[in-house]
């Protein structure tokens, strides 16, 4: 058996189902390898589309991501989707070809060191010297990126090491994730001591509550305590949308009322979060009367923003389960709820499809198995405030990486892993381009994917920036010569329809709730349309802005 | 300011440039470095002085996640 073909057996081993990837030349060994193979492989039509896909069916079934591609090109082309698995600790395998090891370090045709390119983005990289090492690594890789604080892990194969009879290696089994060990006792004696003591408790909840299998603990916590809850993007539906005790998200598009929240608060109860730049505004001015107790499984992340007076280092859940909250902090529950129900639907606007009302009708129809996967922009922020999700995992969204072009292919990873499942892709005009060539892999595999198109004919995040912080000094966010839409997906073989006013909504919804196929909608927005709230670059985060000043 | 760092390292590709890379990327400006082989097979010793604004420990955090770094302390 060749070294490929080892690789091949050793994946299913592990229990690989699905990969997405694109072949090449250095990658050609194992793409011969997979021919028989029970491995369903996924040819995408750009390798990036390849790793965010991977990073979407890692998200949608807690399971590894796998994606391949071969050297050179290939292999920088997933490097984005690396990146976005990264900052986002999302569990993948990237497995590259490489140019022979006789000519590495030769500039050979289609050689690039993606180990050394990819360092800064990946929790571990292996290069593989020699096929003994394969069954070994393989198994390091899938442990190692599912362990823990999750990420992805680069296997770069050389085409000679591919190519090398291995004969019959005995694989190695899948190893047992050890669930992260316990924090400190007396960490969580101090814990126990300031929830006694707090008057203005707020938990603020990121996406390591998910990850951490910790949503039952997290949930119990806030029935029992009562405490409100903040969540970060990537924390949301980690407390039900729905919940009254959920104040949204926070953050420079984040709901008033879970802003007010933290900036009053005495008390931060930070759950696997990780005090992002967008989250918390001018950092000095994040929280500034709150005392922290930080509940996280990556110890690197305890004071590196902000310094905590209590770290809990280790299992989520065990810290969940040991913490309780005196009662008494009635009134300020009440405040915060006051808080929430003062908030108002921004303004509509002035034509088009009102996006944010499109999307509360969506949510009013949405159940707790339907995955809605974003792109970056106002659209992105729009389905954050405005979608109420009932479990973490229902909302795939570029956090930490921020890459447009990551909806459709997360759409298509989302729903090879969940194959029973309806799986929305929510994108605008901007993102939507940057990995459209993916129509043709829903077309190939007839996904049901429903793509719901906001078209506001502008780069509008940056595009609102401009106008509020740069003069209206616009520059390049001009996409008025759009292509027709409809077409463009009619031409991949996907139906489509446009709407361009809000009494043409509900019918469109029936058709993304309930039509058996794929379906784009191209949906028509003002071309001026603005993102609210926002707060400004090095502004704490009262100081937000709601547009009804303007 | 100055820190000193002391790691135990696995012999294996890549392993200074990942030590190294991640400091500067995290804000630490490697200043004067030595390797040398460790008596135990397979591991290395390395010693690294910083110049950084960032306190020492931060980064004694981020390199101890380095999945070929196998212990390190901050040297007063």
């Amino acid at each position: 058996m060749k070294a490929a073909e080892l690789l091949v057996r050793a994946l299913e081993h592990q229990g690989v189902d699905v990969l997405f990837g694109y072949p090449g030349g250095a990658i050609l060994p194992f793409y011969d390898a997979l021919v028989g193979s029970r491995l369903r492989h996924i040819l995408v039509r750009h390798e990036q589309a390849a790793a965010l896909a991977a990073d979407g069916y890692a998200r949608a079934t807690g399971r590894v991501g796998v994606c391949v591609a071969t050297s050179g090109p290939g292999a920088t082309n997933l490097v984005t989707g690396i990146a976005n698995a990264f900052l986002d600790s999302v569990p993948m395998v990237a497995i590259t070809g490489q140019v022979p090891t006789t000519l590495m370090g030769t500039d050979a045709f289609q050689e690039v060191d993606i180990f050394g390119l990819t360092l800064p983005v990946v929790k571990h990289s292996f290069l593989v010297r020699s096929a003994d090492e394969l069954p070994g690594v393989v198994a390091d890789a899938f442990r190692i990126a599912s362990s823990g604080r999750p990420g992805p892990v680069l296997v770069d194969l050389p085409k000679d090491v591919a190519n090398v009879e291995a004969g019959e290696l005995e694989l190695h089994d899948r190893q047992r994730v050890e669930p992260a060990p316990p924090p400190d006792g007396a960490a969580l004696e101090r814990a126990r001591e300031l929830l006694q003591h707090c008057e203005r408790p707020v938990a603020y909840v990121g996406g390591g509550v998910g990850m951490a299998g910790a949503v039952e603990e997290l949930r119990a916590f806030v029935a029992s305590s009562g405490v409100p809850v903040v969540t970060t993007l990537k924390g949301i539906g980690a407390v039900d949308g729905n919940d009254p005790l959920s104040l949204g998200m926070l953050g420079m598009h984040g709901s008033r009322a879970a802003n007010l929240a933290v900036q009053r608060s005495d008390l931060l109860l930070c759950f696997g979060a990780r005090f992002d730049d967008r989250a918390t505004g001018r950092l000095d001015g994040f929280a500034p009367r709150a005392r922290v107790i930080h509940a996280d499984v990556d110890p690197a992340e305890v004071d590196k923003l902000r310094r905590s007076d209590v770290a809990l280092v280790g299992d989520i859940r065990a810290s969940l389960r040991a913490l309780a909250l005196r009662a008494g902090t009635d009134a300020w529950r009440k405040e915060c709820l006051g808080e929430k129900e003062r908030e108002r639907m921004p303004a509509r606007p002035r034509t088009g499809v009102d996006a944010p009302r499109l999307l509360r009708a969506l949510s009013d129809r949405l159940d707790d198995r339907t995955f809605v996967t974003c792109d970056v922009g106002q659209h992105q922020m729009w389905v954050a405030q405005h979608v109420r999700f009932r479990r973490p995992e229902l909302h795939l969204s570029s956090g930490g990486l921020g890459t447009m072009g990551y909806g459709l292919p997360a759409a298509i990873g989302a729903q090879l892993g969940r194959p029973d499942a309806r799986v929305i892709a929510v994108s605008g005009d901007g993102s939507f381009l940057m990995n459209v060539q993916e129509l043709a892999t829903v077309r190939r595999h007839s996904l049901p994917v429903k793509i719901l198109l906001f078209d506001n004919q502008r780069l509008g995040l940056v595009r609102q920036w401009q106008e509020l912080f740069h003069a209206e000094r616009y520059s390049e966010v001009d996409l008025s010569d759009n292509p027709d839409f409809v077409r463009v997906a009619e031409a991949f073989g996907i139906p489509a329809m446009r709407i361009d006013h809000d009494h043409e909504v509900p019918a469109a919804l029936d058709r993304v709730l309930d039509d058996p196929g794929p379906l784009l909608v191209h949906v028509m927005l003002d071309s001026g349309s603005m993102c609210w709230p926002l707060v400004p670059p090095n502004k704490t985060n009262e100081e937000m802005m709601n547009g009804e000043d303007r | 300011m100055t820190h000193d760092l002391k790691l135990a390292i696995s012999r294996v590709e890549g392993v200074l440039v990942r030590v190294l890379g991640l400091s500067v990327r995290r804000g630490y400006d490697p200043v004067e470095v030595a390797a040398a082989p460790a008596p135990e097979p397979g591991v290395m010793v390395l010693r690294m002085r910083v110049e950084s604004t960032r306190p020492a420990e931060a980064l004694a955090r981020q390199l101890s996640k380095l999945h070929d770094v196998r212990h390190v302390e901050v040297v007063p």
